[in-house]
């Protein structure tokens, strides 16, 4: 520790470093309070020995999910928890005469505190409007089960009390968490060598012997490592909005709170040794993984005496009887084939439900149609999901669902997109509000919004930050490598390998800003560091994720933007890996047009059409479509299919699936549209 | 309804020439008009007593007394001094009325005034007749409910200054304030009253036009009331110009609508001296009334003076560029007094070149008067009072230069050398949008700031070199083991102690971004340092007390 050392401590020999966790400390999924991305702490702190990591985001387990898999791959252990944000009459009010919260951290030892931990983050969130959150100290002393709790360092009740040189409401705050924690309470030291710190460990310190709880050393890490200070800087004005010069003393002393070595955590805190065993011991208690989530579909109401493969088997041989008119033996075979896999898969719930949906859609006369990879399942197209015949097609049933792959399907439903709302509110009554949720979309920084917030803070007026943002997608067009996270350590790059010399001319030129200007390289190789990074949260388009059990035991809940709206706190690949199976009701305007359309057609010529029955091969209307002729024709209506209409000259619906493929970016930067079009052409 | 008083300067341009030369005073002069054949506008009493008359030719007014200075009319001046006294006025009443659409009487101003509600009327009177001495100008102050009702009970001299009573036959150029029988007196019309007070004077009061107020006499019309009895249709508008009701006016029932006065950006006032002053202490007393007007235009402003510039013009012929004095008291203030003491230590350290023939003194930056925080204590118990720092500070620039006294501003940094910094002195300005803003500001950021992990940085007393290099403890004593003496002056210590680091690693986008770390050093004498290292280096940054 660093209380009495003296500057010969720089130069004593190496200590023998004692094995070391870290327990609290936040990713950049704290949105604006974290400045690292949880696979490089786990990366980080599997660097430097550690065994084990808890990322601890503020009322949030954004980034347990990506921490978890990073972790795993590494063999890391990996513990969740989180800096929940409590509000008491302890609390010191703020300015606005309000209790201002203070965070606590909360570590999830096993399925229950996991549990409690989620539901706690679910009250604090859906109390209070996006973006805050809080609970009562009832609230979180009544839910402590299976959770361990830290005094919350710097923004700790207990270092809080201390700072405001409030030592009774310390005490109090401390016995509190004794009486509602027990044993699983622990007070945190940290020292990050900054004024003022000595004396607060020694208080802590004390504190912890008074009242009988037990200490333990944690880094209250807010990065991973020393350069990501300067990112934490520029998120702390973000934050507080204020330019660099005006921050003053609101930015950190130091760079010290980031991921430390154990050799040095051991020096650091030689003083307290039991406090550094008891963190290493703590880790033994937390037996809970990500990996044991105890997340279920919802079950399908089911007739008597049906299990729900029975069901499914029986719907899809109704509907097939119907689709199939005389039903081929390549068709049965398919079918055979698919339920053979979806049994295997025990998916039977997830196709029923689907089913359900569609029902309904169907029901109310709502126009809804599978998507995607889903067209690919005769089982789909039997239950009427989708629309075109994979059997017909010659479609790759694997594309959509397959033993080898260790993935749940995905089925996205496009809907009228003015009924959509219809059918999204039947899902809720259907399965009830708590075990219904949107998925989350996580808003990250692109270099046009970065460099506007950055662009403010290193205090470029209005107009410069306009006119670099509008100039930012031509000098930062290129997209980081796939998988590799953009928020790499911000270092201040010469200019030169941030732009080349004939774009440094040119946005001279344009945008009136000197790239040899050290505040203008500085803007953008921060701009460049904050790509990637998440700003918010938003809302997945049409993502819903519904669950047997209540939601929020598996993962919290929050409220969106949009009145009435909860989202869950894993966006849509978060979801995916962690097994939450997510089903897309999109809101489609076409579906909405061919809807009216059926209408007309049905009253002025009395003929009833649906979706599958629509005649295919109509000579005038391919002659349109090779014309260009397309204007708002759904999927074939962009100027680049367009342009490629005449020349590819569809004359079957196999063609304009061909088309819609070839014109993507891959078959673009590929080269193999012309190559395509010779051969097609003899 | 709120009423409306008059303020009557008789003889105007005259009372605006002495003012601005008060050595004038007391002397046979006149002012004459512009033109080729200038005519007498107003004369002075002694002139007056000479046979000087208004309307006079200068060469007829040369005839009678040889000895009678005849100015040239200056409308400009006319207008500045109106203005001034229009924007002192304003301290009165928030409606001030300069633009004189009255009777165009030769040589006579006046200007009016909503009197406040629950004011009384005498009492509202004799202030302003008050305050017109102090702005050195003289006259009369009419209450009425209607513009042209106060101007008459202003321009009519009363017998008695508390009742209106007045005569029948009273010549409008008697009223001169040259007159002995020049009475400065408030006449209050009552409410209701007006038509009554009106009745007798005489039909020359309404600018009807002499062929008509003839017929009006031969038709027996002689006074106010006569004409104010005469059966409307008959005369209705026949005889008004400009759409003017004069048989409103003569029941009392003109116009009362005022044209607020907008006061001017930058006020200046100016005067001249009586011969070329070589010496400063004439000068000196010539400020007095300079600063009193300037300070009775911000009273009426609402605000105070925060920093002045006096201009001393010599002659034309002169080379050199007129000397300048500027002061800014420590806070916005209208004392005349401080003001007047903070020019007079100021114009003691200047050396003239040449004499002083006029003054000009512009309010280069005013701000909202502030009380001084003494204020909340009894004066008595402050044992100094802000006037002498004032005194104090003006005398320090005055000799050692303008930027030798500076404020010291709290700077909000973790690097204790910046922790503050001079900027050069000026009074504190009050903006209360600003200053909320910044209150609720400061509260917040307050709030964040307690709400942050780290301390304060506990200083020591004594920083050396707070602006700059820090001084390197030569020679460093650094053993392989760390800091074991170190040299302050000439004495080497040894150290018994330390405590740290404390880690300062700061303003990183900066080009003096720096990485120190802090450690107190307790040497063998009992003496206890500051010290820091940066990039392998010991600094000696301050020694506690």
């Amino acid at each position: 520790m660093a209380v009495g050392r003296s500057p010969e401590t720089d130069h004593r020999s190496p200590v023998t470093p004692m094995p070391y966790a870290e327990l609290h400390c936040r990713s950049y999924f704290s949105f604006l309070a974290g400045a690292t991305a949880p696979e490089e702490l786990v990366a980080r702190a599997h660097q430097l020995g550690y065994r084990a990591l808890a990322i601890t985001d503020i009322d949030g387990v954004y980034g347990c999910a990506q921490g978890h898999f990073a972790a795993k791959d590494l063999g890391l252990r990996f513990i969740v928890g989180s800096e929940l944000t409590v509000r008491d009459d302890l609390s010191p009010l703020t300015c606005d005469g309000q209790w201002s919260g203070q965070r606590l951290v909360l570590l999830a030892a096993n399925q229950r505190g996991y549990a409690n931990l989620c539901k706690l983050l679910t009250i604090g969130r859906t109390r209070v409007g996006k973006g805050s959150s809080w609970v009562s100290w009832d609230e979180a002393s009544s839910m402590s089960e299976g959770l361990y709790a830290l005094s919350g360092g710097s923004d700790g009740p207990l270092d809080a009390a201390w700072r405001r040189q409030a030592p009774d409401r310390a005490l109090e705050w401390a016995r509190r968490l004794k009486d509602a924690f027990g044993k699983r309470a622990y007070v945190e030291l940290t020292h990050h060598l900054a004024p003022g710190d000595d004396q607060r460990i020694i208080a802590m310190s004390q504190l912890a012997r008074t009242v009988g709880l037990e200490r333990i050393v944690s880094q209250d890490a807010r990065f991973g490592s020393p350069v990501d200070k300067r990112i934490y800087d520029v998120q702390t004005c973000i934050r507080e909005k204020c330019t660099l010069a005006e921050a003053g003393r609101l930015l950190d002393f130091n760079s010290e709170r980031y991921l430390h070595s154990a050799a040095e955590i051991t020096a650091h805190f030689d003083a307290f040794p039991d406090a550094l065993a008891n963190t290493t011991r703590l880790i033994e208690h937390f037996e809970f993984s990500l990996e044991e989530l105890r997340y279920r579909f919802p079950d399908y109401p089911l007739p008597s005496n049906e299990t729900p493969f029975s069901h499914l088997h029986q719907l899809t041989y109704q509907g097939a009887r119907q689709r199939y008119q005389p039903m081929s033996p390549r068709a049965a075979a398919q079918l055979a084939h698919e339920l053979a896999i979806i049994e295997k898969l025990d998916l039977a719930g997830y196709f029923l439900i689907v089913y359900d949906i569609v029902r309904f859609c169907r029901r109310e006369s709502i126009l809804c149609q599978g998507r995607g990879s889903a067209a690919n399942s005769a089982v789909c197209y039997s239950l009427g999901i989708t629309a075109v015949d994979p059997v017909k097609m010659e479609l790759l049933f694997e594309r959509f669902l397959s033993e080898e792959r260790d993935e749940m399907p995905d089925i996205d439903l496009d809907i009228a997109s003015d009924r959509r709302e219809e059918v999204i509110q039947y899902v809720y009554r259907r399965f009830g509000k708590e075990r219904v949720s949107l998925a989350c979309n996580v808003i990250s920084y692109h270099a046009r919004s970065a460099i506007r917030d950055i662009g403010k803070v290193f205090g470029l007026s209005l107009e410069q930050v306009d006119r670099a943002a509008k100039a930012m997608d031509r000098y930062f067009s290129d997209p980081s490598p796939q998988g590799v996270p953009t928020n790499h350590f911000y270092r201040p790059a010469p200019d030169d390998e941030v732009l080349d010399s004939q774009s440094r001319a040119r946005l001279r030129h344009e945008t009136g800003l000197d790239p040899a200007d050290p505040r203008v390289r500085q803007v953008f190789a921060m701009t460049r560091a904050f790509e990637g990074f998440p700003r918010h949260l938003g809302i997945h388009p049409g993502g819903m994720v519904i669950a047997a059990g209540p939601m929020h035991e598996a993962v919290p809940i929050e409220n969106a933007t949009m009145e009435q709206r909860t989202v869950v706190q894993w966006d849509k690949d978060d979801l995916k890996s962690m097994g939450l199976i997510k089903i897309d009701l999109l809101g489609l305007g076409m579906l909405t047009a061919i809807d009216k359309a059926f209408d007309l057609l049905r009253r002025h010529q009395g003929t009833d059409l649906d979706m599958a029955r629509l005649p295919q091969g109509d000579r005038h209307v391919y002659d349109m479509i090779c014309e260009g002729d397309t204007v708002g024709v759904f999927q074939i209506e962009s100027r680049a299919q367009m342009n490629m209409l005449p020349r590819l000259r569809p004359r079957t619906f196999y063609d304009l699936v061909i088309e819609v493929a070839i014109i993507r970016p891959g078959p673009i930067q590929g080269d193999m549209i012309h190559p395509y079009l010779r051969r097609r052409n003899g | 309804m709120m009423r409306i008083a008059c303020v009557y300067l008789p003889s105007f341009p005259l009372q605006v020439h002495v003012r601005n030369a008060p050595h004038l005073a007391g002397t046979s002069f006149a002012v004459a008009e512009l033109g080729e054949r200038p005519k007498i506008a107003a004369c002075s009493r002694l002139a007056w007593e000479q046979g000087v008359r208004p309307g006079m030719s200068a060469t007829q007014a040369r005839a009678i007394a040889p000895d009678v200075q005849i100015a040239p009319g200056q409308p400009e001046l006319y207008q500045r001094t109106m203005q001034s006294l229009g924007e002192s006025l304003m301290a009165f009443s928030v409606t001030v009325d300069i633009s004189d659409g009255d009777p165009p009487v030769p040589r006579n101003k006046s200007l009016y005034l909503h009197v406040p509600t629950g004011t009384r009327g005498q009492a509202f009177g004799t202030a302003l007749l008050a305050h017109l001495d102090k702005q050195g100008l003289r006259g009369r102050v009419g209450i009425a409910a209607a513009r042209f009702t106060a101007w008459a009970a202003a321009a009519i001299a009363p017998k008695k200054e508390t009742k209106a009573e007045p005569d029948k036959q009273l010549s409008l150029a008697a009223v001169a304030p040259e007159n002995p029988n020049f009475v400065r007196a408030t006449t209050t019309v009552p409410r209701g009253g007006a038509a009554a007070f009106l009745s007798p004077f005489a039909l020359e009061l309404l600018p009807i036009e002499d062929e008509v107020r003839q017929m009006l006499h031969t038709l027996g019309i002689h006074t106010l009331g006569d004409f104010a009895a005469l059966p409307p249709p008959s005369v209705g508008r026949r005889w008004s110009s400009n759409g003017v009701d004069y048989q409103a006016l003569a029941r009392g029932d003109g116009p009362t609508v005022l044209t607020p006065l907008t006061p001017i950006e930058v006020i200046v006032e100016t005067i001249d001296c009586d011969d070329e002053l070589s010496d400063l202490e004439p000068i000196s007393f010539l400020l007095r009334p300079l600063i009193d007007r300037a300070c009775e235009r911000l009273r009426g402003r609402g605000m105070a003076a925060a920093r002045l510039q006096l201009t001393l013009y010599g002659p034309e012929s002169s080379a050199s560029p007129p000397p300048q004095v500027v002061i800014a008291p420590s806070r916005p203030t209208l004392a005349t007094q401080t003001l007047l003491d903070l020019m007079r230590a100021k114009l003691g350290e200047l050396s003239l070149e040449h004499p002083v023939l006029s003054l000009r003194l512009e309010i280069t930056r005013e701000s909202e008067p502030e009380a001084c925080e003494l204020d909340l204590f009894d004066h008595r118990d402050a044992t100094v009072s802000a006037d002498a720092v004032d005194i104090a500070i003006a005398r320090l620039q005055a000799a050692l230069g303008e930027d030798s006294v500076s404020s010291a501003e709290l700077v909000d940094t973790h690097r204790p050398e910046k922790a503050f910094k001079l900027t050069p002195f000026s009074p504190p300005r009050k903006d209360r949008k600003r200053l909320r803003r910044a209150k609720r500001k400061l509260a917040q950021r307050k709030q964040a700031k307690s709400e942050r992990a780290d301390g304060e940085m506990i200083l020591p007393l004594v920083l050396s070199d707070m602006v700059g290099a820090m001084r390197l403890i030569e020679p460093p004593q650094v053993q392989p083991r760390g800091l074991r003496a170190l040299n302050v002056g000439d004495c080497t210590h040894k150290v018994v102690a330390s405590h740290g680091p404390t880690r300062l690693d700061s303003e990183w986008w900066k080009d003096d971004s720096t990485q120190r770390d802090y450690y107190e050093v307790e040497t063998d004498d009992g003496g206890r340092y500051w010290v820091y290292k940066a990039e392998g280096e010991y600094y000696l940054h301050g020694i506690f007390d």
